[in-house]
């Protein structure tokens, strides 16, 4: 599979480093971003879903209408709608938007969260409740005549719908970082989602999900990996940490710390050291405590870039990266970073897998500040 | 409230073929579908629900997407889709098209086919549920802070978003024929919508709504009112176009279009506005100026089936009598339906607005037709 790149849809200019989407939704602004991303190279586009965010369905077809390539990858949490019409619903904006949607399964890492929409199921639960979701999403999608289901969670008689999605398969995303999710994602994910971790815990990561996979004899998912990186044209000119600091530290303000076991593991990455590998920076996803992807890859392009790279070549071929500075960093992304990342692995492919790329690069300890 | 008309959104060419039941959804279609009843001037199109049918709110959003002026009103029937998060789905959606939707509940009159998609109230529970559901919908859209509800049907504590809609009322409508309906649109609803009956029996039904929103000390909801116009430029071309289509639908209804329309059913409706239809159509095939029951004695009275039958002028009038006694959303779908809309939009809709125009100009002389009324011999 080539590697793609994912950015996230923000919604509003009032979007900085860690906020949720608290503060409304413009449809103008969102508009601006998006064509940003379609004409900046990005391939896909995350459509996050939380309880204050808006319905990620409509938000979907929003980006799809205002964009010609991009693929929107819509997040959705099974246990608020029943799954026919969701199926329904994938399968009607696949034919809008021409084929281009994805679905993210995120079963709710946090009790409190579920609760402001009525969920009152415990976390366990919740992960049985996404598979048997995922399973009727495609007997929706893919059978004909008319459908019936048993199941723990949902029963239904004699659907049937003619609304077919275009795609042979819309690709199905499980996230999560507990042994539930690589069971979910492993047994069912086309595609499995990850926060930046150091390579070693990655690695470690996607060989737990790939035995899921094997064990059910199913192709392993792909990959999917987030970042937040910090790029200027020189390591001199690197972003202000300070300032960064200064934003999470107003927006997380009387929050409690995360427990969903991929928070727990970025700060526990975060305790072991503040920079890893070649440009993973953790003090971030420490001041944000671990909430949602909030480690950063810190650099010049070329060192991102490098970076980048690196975790393609450990098996991560989608590779998102959403900044903090957000309309003005995806512009400086798209400008460049994607094409160093396009072009070395163009190079390495047609060349037999020399890299060029910056080889050595990694930032100094006196320019991050440590 | 100034009249408006309605129309239903087709979303595939399957549609013209009387009978058909479901038959994908066709983007392209849709698109033009959308675009003529833009440019023909009708003033919101209904986007449907039902089991086999697309997502109504994606659906709702296409629509938008693809005009620059009607409203979509989108049938959204409670108990398959948490209320917090259809009050975000509409008011983004209100803030994406410019404040142009609406909401139309629909509380189901089916068990099966409630049962297709994992619903097994009863149908009184279905009406509370619906009443619930209007509750939270509204504090959603139009209050600040925290959220925490605790009723029969739902319960959720401390929910909050700023995904607020444009408009400073998204109107709610609320449908049906029974007591519960009555009861729940009375109450709760901006809008009422009824299938097309003859006039005495409109009344009724609007006195019965009105009774419970008076009581209630609210505003009256609006009426809607659909009918299914068969019209021509004469009289006799019309009710040639009307036998028809009769035939058509029998012939339709004996094959594959009526096994469609059985699966869908179940059988005959048992829903009070089905019963009510066919009722109407046993007392007789013509009532009053133009409404003609035939079709939905044959369509058993599942859905709006009854029709208007005449030259545009007759039409015209008839619409006009249902405005007369407090129907001011006209909803006309027709039965070859691209074609039909064209020339409602072209020589019907002028005609209604010219004509009330003409009345409040001068102090409700009515010109149109006035004495326009079908021979009961034809």
């Amino acid at each position: 599979m080539p590697v793609e790149f994912i950015s996230a849809t923000h919604i509003t200019a009032a979007t900085r480093a860690g906020s949720h989407n608290l503060a409304g939704f413009d449809p103008e602004y969102t508009r601006r971003f998006v064509r940003l991303l379609d004409d900046g190279g990005f391939d896909w586009t995350l459509v996050a879903y939380g309880s204050p965010a808006p319905d990620s369905l409509q938000l979907g077809q929003f980006v799809a209408d205002n964009s010609e390539r991009i693929k929107p990858i819509i997040a959705h949490r099974p246990g608020f709608q029943f799954p026919t019409q969701v199926a329904k619903a994938f399968a009607g904006l696949d034919r809008i938007s021409g084929g281009r949607v994805g679905i993210h399964i995120i079963t709710g890492g946090s009790d409190l969260e579920q609760r402001r929409e009525g969920d009152y199921t415990t976390k366990e639960e919740r992960y049985r409740r996404s598979e048997e979701f995922i399973e009727i999403l495609r007997r929706v999608w893919t059978e004909d005549g008319p459908v019936s289901h048993e199941g723990e969670f949902y029963r239904f008689e004699d659907f049937q719908t003619d609304v077919r999605p275009i795609q042979d398969a819309i690709p199905v995303s499980v996230g999560g970082s507990s042994q539930q999710a690589y069971e979910v994602g492993g047994r069912q994910g086309d595609i499995f989602g990850l926060w930046g971790e150091p390579l070693a815990e990655t690695r470690e990561q996607i060989a737990a999900v790939n035995a899921v996979a094997d064990a059910a004899g199913r192709p392993r998912p792909r990959i999917w990996n987030s970042f937040r990186p910090i790029v200027a044209k020189t390591k001199a000119m690197l972003a202000n940490p300070e300032q960064l600091d200064a934003f999470s530290r107003r927006f997380l303000a009387g929050k409690s710390e995360p427990t969903n076991v991929g928070a727990v593991r970025l700060r526990a990455v975060a305790a072991k050291g503040e920079l890893h590998d070649r440009a993973l920076w953790t003090p971030l996803a420490r001041e944000l405590k671990g909430q949602g992807s909030t480690t950063a890859l810190v650099g010049s392009y070329e060192t991102v870039a490098a970076a980048l790279l690196d975790y393609a070549k450990i098996g991560c071929d989608l590779l998102s990266i959403r900044g903090w500075d957000v309309y003005n960093d995806a512009q400086d992304y798209a400008r460049h970073v994607l094409p160093l990342v396009r072009q070395e692995l163009a190079h390495r492919d047609a060349t037999g897998n020399a890299p060029v790329l910056n080889p050595d690069s990694r930032p100094q300890a006196a320019l991050v500040g440590v | 409230m100034p009249v408006e008309f309605i129309s239903a959104t087709h979303i595939s060419d399957d549609h013209r073929k009387v009978g058909a039941g479901f038959g994908g959804f066709d983007p392209d279609y849709t698109r033009r579908f959308v675009h003529a009843l833009d440019d023909g001037g009708f003033d919101w199109t209904l986007v449907a629900y039902g089991s086999p049918s697309p997502d109504s709110l994606q659906l709702g959003q296409f629509v938008a997407n693809n005009t620059e002026r009607i409203k979509p009103i989108i049938a959204h029937r409670p108990g398959f889709h948490y209320p917090t998060q259809v009050a975000k789905a509409f008011a983004g959606l209100d803030r994406i098209s410019g404040g142009r939707v609406g909401i139309h509940i629909i509380s189901g009159g089916s068990d099966i086919e409630q049962r297709r998609e994992g619903d097994y109230t009863t149908k009184e529970q279905r009406y509370e549920r619906s009443d619930e559901f209007i509750q939270i919908l509204r504090k959603v859209w139009y209050e600040d802070g925290p959220i925490s509800f605790e009723g029969n049907y739902y319960r959720f504590e401390d929910f909050e978003t700023e995904i607020k809609p444009i408009q400073d009322n998204i109107p709610v409508s609320v449908g049906g024929s029974s007591p519960e309906a009555y009861d729940v649109g009375g109450r709760l609803g901006d809008i009422f919508g009824l299938w097309g009956e003859p006039l005495a029996e409109t009344r009724e039904q609007i006195a019965a709504v009105n009774a419970i929103a008076d009581a209630a000390g609210r505003p009256r909801p609006r009426i809607w009112n659909s009918f299914r116009p068969i019209v021509a430029p004469t009289d006799e071309l019309a009710w040639e176009k009307a036998h028809a289509i009769l035939a058509q639908t029998k012939a339709a209804m004996a094959g594959a279009g009526g096994a469609a329309l059985r699966r869908f059913g179940g059988g005959e409706p048992t829903n009070v506005g089905s019963v009510r239809l066919r009722k109407v159509a046993e007392k007789g095939d013509l009532h009053d100026r133009a409404l003609w029951t035939p079709l939905a004695k044959e369509l058993k009275g599942g859905g709006s089936t009854t029709a208007l039958v005449g030259s545009y002028e007759t039409v015209a009038a008839a619409l006009v009598d249902y405005t007369e006694i407090g129907c001011d959303l006209l909803s006309i779908r027709g039965w070859d339906v691209y074609n039909d809309a064209v020339d409602y939009a072209r020589f019907v809709l002028p005609l209604v607005r010219q004509e009330l125009a003409h009345r409040e100009a001068t102090g409700n002389a009515p010109v149109l037709n006035p004495d326009s009324r079908q021979a009961v011999a034809v």
